[in-house]
């Protein structure tokens, strides 16, 4: 079932001459982890920020084409009815809370929307466990690393039960061991849930072993758009818009240029550890 | 965070009340200490807060800069008044002599009294609303703002403002450090001025730029969605604090009915210490 | 001769964390030198010390031999330039050359002197048709470039670069890498702060690891890379995917000191069933 439609979308950003969206057509099935890469100034985050609304609504500028995300159309509906379908987590992690105790901050959104309280502690429970804070809901959003407040931020979008969730470089500010955390709640969300997951990321190599789909953007326009392997195996394309193929994509490509020998274009290490076994003598 | 303003933890009766009481307490002193002109009723009003206060915390009055303060303002508005304040005729004298300053001229037994009723009144209000800000965390603050019909938006705001100064603090810091190592210097006054300009930007940019993800975050989480929010917090006031209310608000009302035949003030008869507290026909 | 010496260093900050615990550390002058590990390892307490933002509880810190207790961070900029993490911590002007007079400035050159400065270090790096931008408007990795060039127009001994690479895409860190190349070339000593393994692998002569306040590791790229088992796992980091990939083949004597994709595709000449 679609769940994201996006037809014909040219943006620009309020008093800006250029488009930083430039006939984007999207779709995306329920269930599927997209990730979306591109160099700086691409369009990713724009893209992002259209699909829960805050785009046109709270930004502004001039918008033209259609976007349907969970059967509502983003130009017709208010970004606090977007919110419970569609939910947004931004790469600065403190700058997202707001709250006292972890526990608010989850809380946050569906009081917002008048959910009963009941329900409310409920949810809190649960997204609480689901990134693994559930031992820290009384302590304080700025006592935190910088992965578990991205972990909370993740959580507290969760509680509103959205059905699509967009990252945008949630791990860009964060250290090695955060990043780690991150990706871990965010593959745990596409292994136990029918939830659509977009996200924005720099790091390749992650995107390559979870990632189903890929949509690379340069210049407000999307480029490619396709499974995982077919987009990251056109190394060409790729360095074209400057973006840095997983090392044993690259590794593989140079091999087969220069001694003729396929290892089936790897993702990860495991399946360029697989291929090369079979191949080493 | 649980340093942020000026909370500090505890489990006295104080901090377990209901902010509403606090808050109450609070506006009865205030309107009480101006209805009446004279430093008694605001003097024992100060000492009864003031002993609430230590009572709820007992190092915080001395700890505290802003209850320091308070003790500052209160010492000279007696000073500042005794010697200057043009209501003042007869002379203070103590041991054959008057208390004279070159300039200010001598102390005066009406100035005196004038001073001590700020300085007293100053003390009361001062007192109460760092009992009230001491004792209450800042959410239930809010809660309590909220159950009195003030809009949520105005509390998240003052709630915000606090977790911000934090922020800053920090960044600050960060700043101050990444200019002095590009050279800055900062040892003379001259120094710090033409300094305010790479310290302040820094932080009036970093700050707008947090302000922008911070609201569309707080947007994609329905912020100001309905005026409907759910209320997570129970907080129901009991009879006994309603009772507690009735007695505030009957004493006040007395207070003011009281004022009607006369403002209690005894400023013309202070001759000596004792008649600046009590009414030379006592 | 080592421009920067570090002896005995233990720095314990109020409320009795040991960030660090007697760090001994040499940095050769005109070297390139990575310090890698977890947040908590101590590497940004320890480089702060290099331009005195942070004093030492026990132990001396030496900048070109002389000990730094008496010299000011103001003072000490002219030797060791730090470019902090985040350029929005740094960039306050309304021009890009603006900020780049900002240091000459402080430090007292003639005016003369000042745009001369500018101009060069504008042009060293690439960003001269900048110069009346403002910073604001550039892309992240040009900031970036500005708020180095801004520090390296001081033209101090020492550069500290603290997470250059945080939030740039390619194009913005092999910027990074050309302008850490080039600053070297002149003779630059260039300490960095990083998480970025392969930009580490690409750049670093050498890499101090630190763990817990103590230096457990200081070898070359290639040796600490492929000691996967031992000090990456200490330090919880991962190497460079391809260096990942080469250890684990170790068992078919494989070399694992492999670096980049290029040296794994050498590696694996004439050794490939067809």
């Amino acid at each position: 079932m679609c769940i994201v439609k996006v037809e014909d979308l040219y943006y620009n950003y309020p008093d800006a001459p250029n488009y930083a969206l430039e006939g984007i057509n999207l779709e995306v099935n329920e269930g599927e982890f997209v990730g979306i890469i591109g160099p700086n100034g691409a369009g990713k985050s724009t893209l992002c920020l259209t699909l829960n609304g805050l785009i046109p609504h709270s930004i502004g500028g001039k918008i033209k084409g259609k976007i349907v995300v969970a059967g509502m159309n983003t130009l017709e509906n208010p970004v606090s009815e977007l919110a419970l379908h569609v939910g947004l987590v931004f790469s600065d992690p403190e700058s997202q809370l707001t709250q006292l105790t972890v526990g608010e901050e989850i809380a946050f959104g569906p009081s917002n929307l008048g959910i009963p309280k009941d329900e409310i502690f409920r949810r809190v429970k649960e997204m609480a466990s689901l990134v693994g804070l559930e031992n820290m809901l009384d302590r304080s959003p700025f006592s935190l690393s910088g992965g578990e407040m991205q972990r909370l931020a993740i959580a507290s979008v969760l509680a509103m039960h959205p059905q699509v969730v967009i990252l945008d470089e949630p791990t860009a500010n964060l250290d090695p061991i955060g990043a780690k955390e991150v990706f871990t709640v965010v593959k745990n969300l596409k292994e136990k849930s029918k939830m659509t997951v977009l996200i924005v990321e720099h790091q390749i190599e992650y995107l390559a072993a979870f990632a189903d789909r890929i949509v690379a953007m340069y210049n407000g326009k999307i480029i490619m758009d396709g499974k995982t392997k077919d987009v990251l195996r056109d190394v060409d394309m790729l360095a074209k818009i400057g973006v840095k193929p997983p090392q044993v994509m690259e590794m593989s490509k140079l091999v087969l240029s220069k001694y003729n020998v396929s290892l089936n274009e790897p993702l990860t290490v495991e399946e360029a550890y697989n291929v090369l076994v079979k191949r080493l003598k | 965070m649980a340093e942020t303003g000026f909370y500090r933890k505890g489990n006295s009766v104080f901090h377990n009340a209901d902010p509403r009481m606090k808050i109450a307490w609070m506006l009865t002193v205030s309107i009480i200490v101006y209805i009446f002109f004279n430093p008694t009723i605001p003097l024992i009003l100060a000492v009864l807060s003031l002993l609430m206060l230590v009572w709820s915390n007992k190092k915080f009055v001395i700890q505290n800069p802003v209850a320091k303060a308070l003790l500052i303002g209160c010492v000279s508005s007696l000073i500042g008044h005794s010697f200057v304040n043009p209501q003042g005729v007869t002379p203070i004298i103590v041991f054959g002599s008057t208390i004279s300053l070159p300039f200010f001229g001598s102390m005066k037994w009406e100035g005196l009294y004038i001073g001590a009723t700020w300085a007293f009144r100053l003390l009361a209000i001062g007192y109460t609303s760092l009992l009230l800000v001491s004792t209450t965390r800042p959410r239930d603050f809010m809660e309590a703002l909220v159950k009195l019909k003030v809009p949520f938006r105005f509390s998240f705001m003052a709630l915000l403002s606090l977790q911000l100064i934090q922020v800053f603090d920090r960044d600050a810091r960060i700043i101050v450090d990444a200019q002095r190592s590009r050279g800055l210097k900062d040892v003379k006054i001259t120094d710090k001025i033409k300094a305010l300009l790479p310290l302040f930007t820094p932080l009036v940019v970093g700050s707008l730029e947090r302000i922008q993800i911070m609201s569309m975050s707080l947007e994609s989480r329905a912020f100001g969605a309905s005026t409907k929010r759910t209320e997570l917090r129970e907080m129901k006031l009991g009879t006994k604090s309603y009772l507690i209310l009735a007695l505030l608000i009957g004493i006040t009302v007395m207070m003011l009915g009281y004022r009607l035949t006369g403002d209690l003030n005894w400023m013309d008869r202070v001759r000596s210490l004792q008649s600046l507290f009590i009414p030379p026909e006592f | 001769m080592a421009i920067i010496e570090v002896e005995r260093l233990w720095h314990i900050y109020p409320g009795n964390i040991c960030a660090l615990r007697g760090v001994d550390l040499q940095i050769e002058e005109g070297s390139i030198v990575a310090i890698i590990g977890q947040n908590g390892s101590g590497k940004t307490t320890l480089v702060k010390h290099f331009n005195g933002l942070l004093r030492p509880t026990r132990g001396r810190v030496l900048v070109e031999g002389e000990d730094i207790s008496t010299k000011t961070v103001s003072q000490l900029s002219r030797t060791v330039g730090y470019v902090f993490q985040n350029p929005r911590h740094q960039l306050f002007c309304t021009s890009v050359e603006a900020e780049v007079a900002f240091g000459p400035r402080n430090i007292g050159l003639s005016e003369e002197e000042v745009k001369d400065r500018v101009t060069d270090a504008l042009e060293f790096f690439g960003i001269s048709k900048y110069r009346n931008e403002h910073p604001y408007s550039l892309s992240m990795g040009l900031r970036k470039l500005v708020a180095i060039a801004s520090v390296y127009s001081m033209h101090p001994r020492v550069m500290v670069l603290d997470e250059p690479t945080t939030g740039l895409d390619h194009i913005g860190v092999d910027r990074i890498s050309i302008a850490v190349e080039q600053m070297s070339k002149k003779g630059c000593t260039i300490v960095i702060i990083t998480h970025h393994m392969p930009f580490v692998a690409e750049n670093a002569e050498r890499v101090v690891v630190m763990a817990q306040g103590e230096i457990i590791a200081d070898e070359t790229p290639r040796k600490v890379f492929s000691n996967m088992n031992d000090v990456l796992k200490k330090t919880n980091l991962s190497p460079p995917q391809i260096t990942e990939l080469a250890c684990r083949l170790s068992e078919f004597r494989f070399p694992r000191e492999i670096l980049t994709p290029r040296e794994m595709c050498e590696a694996l000449a004439g050794r490939l069933i067809k």
